[in-house]
């Protein structure tokens, strides 16, 4: 598991650098595909199989697609020009992005969340201990779980996310038929 | 809070949360670091929603440290607010392309005061 998480890292952050600086869009696109597959092992690694089913069907599968189907409306193989007028924030961009990771760096060592579960399920080393009654049901992760608490605690929610949907593509249907002059 | 154990097979060898932790702020680091940097909206886009995504990997971890579904409910609706702006972003984007054949981020500016 940890080899699985380490060789994940790598592509991920490395296919994270590509999106960024590929100066062809629809080469950033497939890099954040890998980006997306990368995420998605990772949400098998933690304990999250509907999320990476999901995952992969949105993110990888309708998302990107729709995303390229634009790349490829717009103007094939189009690429930013090569002055550039942003060139000027080029570096307080870099700066400003150091400036986050250090924060997060520093929040990150600071935090109390070396936790490692073990098999018995106790948790070595961490801050969060773990009860060890009403394990009904399944497991963390499992559909059943995902599905018992999407139709009970989160109905509400889950209902407003339907609407949320449909307004969503009353819009997009709205700003496509628009006639330009 | 209702409290759920991990299940059977995914218990041996697990890898620490402050490592997922630690890929999740690289991981948004480059997301803002392109939407930054970029002038196509497209791909800013795209780093939003890597951004998004580094959200989606820390909630995931601490609801695994948390034994707690909530994170994973959580980024569930994370992912569908993501499809629903990605596909009025994309809309815009497009009308936007029809009316003046340009779109980058420079130079459309019309509505700046």
């Amino acid at each position: 598991m940890t080899v699985a998480f380490w060789i994940t890292s790598v592509v991920a952050v490395l296919s994270g650098l590509n999106v960024i600086l590929q100066r062809n869009p629809i080469y950033s696109a497939l890099f954040l595909v890998a980006n997306f597959f990368c995420l998605a092992v990772y949400y098998i690694l933690l304990n999250a199989q509907f999320l990476a089913a999901v995952q992969i069907i949105v993110y990888a599968g309708a998302i990107m697609v729709l995303f390229l189907f634009v790349l490829t409306l717009l103007s094939p193989g189009r690429e930013e020009p090569g002055d550039d007028p942003l060139s000027r924030f080029r570096i307080p961009a870099v700066i400003l992005a150091a400036v986050i990771a250090a924060v997060l760096a520093v929040v990150l060592a600071q935090n109390p969340l070396h936790g490692v579960v073990n098999k018995a399920g106790q948790v070595v080393d961490g801050s969060c201990p773990i009860p060890n009654a009403n394990h009904t049901g399944g497991g963390l992760g499992c559909v059943s779980t995902i599905g018992d608490q999407l139709f009970s605690i989160y109905l509400f929610p889950f209902e407003i996310t339907s609407f949320l949907l449909l307004l969503a593509m009353l819009g997009a249907v709205v700003l496509a038929k628009r006639k330009f002059s | 809070m209702r409290r759920f154990d991990l299940g059977s097979g995914g218990s041996t060898a697990l890898v620490s949360t402050s490592s997922f932790l630690v890929v999740g702020a690289i991981l948004f680091t480059l997301g803002a670091l392109g939407v930054l940097i970029r002038r196509d909206p497209l791909v800013i886009f795209m780093s939003i929603e890597m951004m998004l995504n580094a959200v989606n990997l820390t909630l995931v971890a601490l609801s695994r440290h948390l034994h707690s579904m909530d994170g994973q409910i959580f980024v569930f609706f994370v992912m569908t607010v993501a499809a629903a702006e990605v596909v009025i972003g994309l809309a815009i984007i497009v009308s936007i392309f029809r009316t003046r054949d340009d779109i980058n981020v420079d130079t459309v500016n019309s509505m700046k005061g």
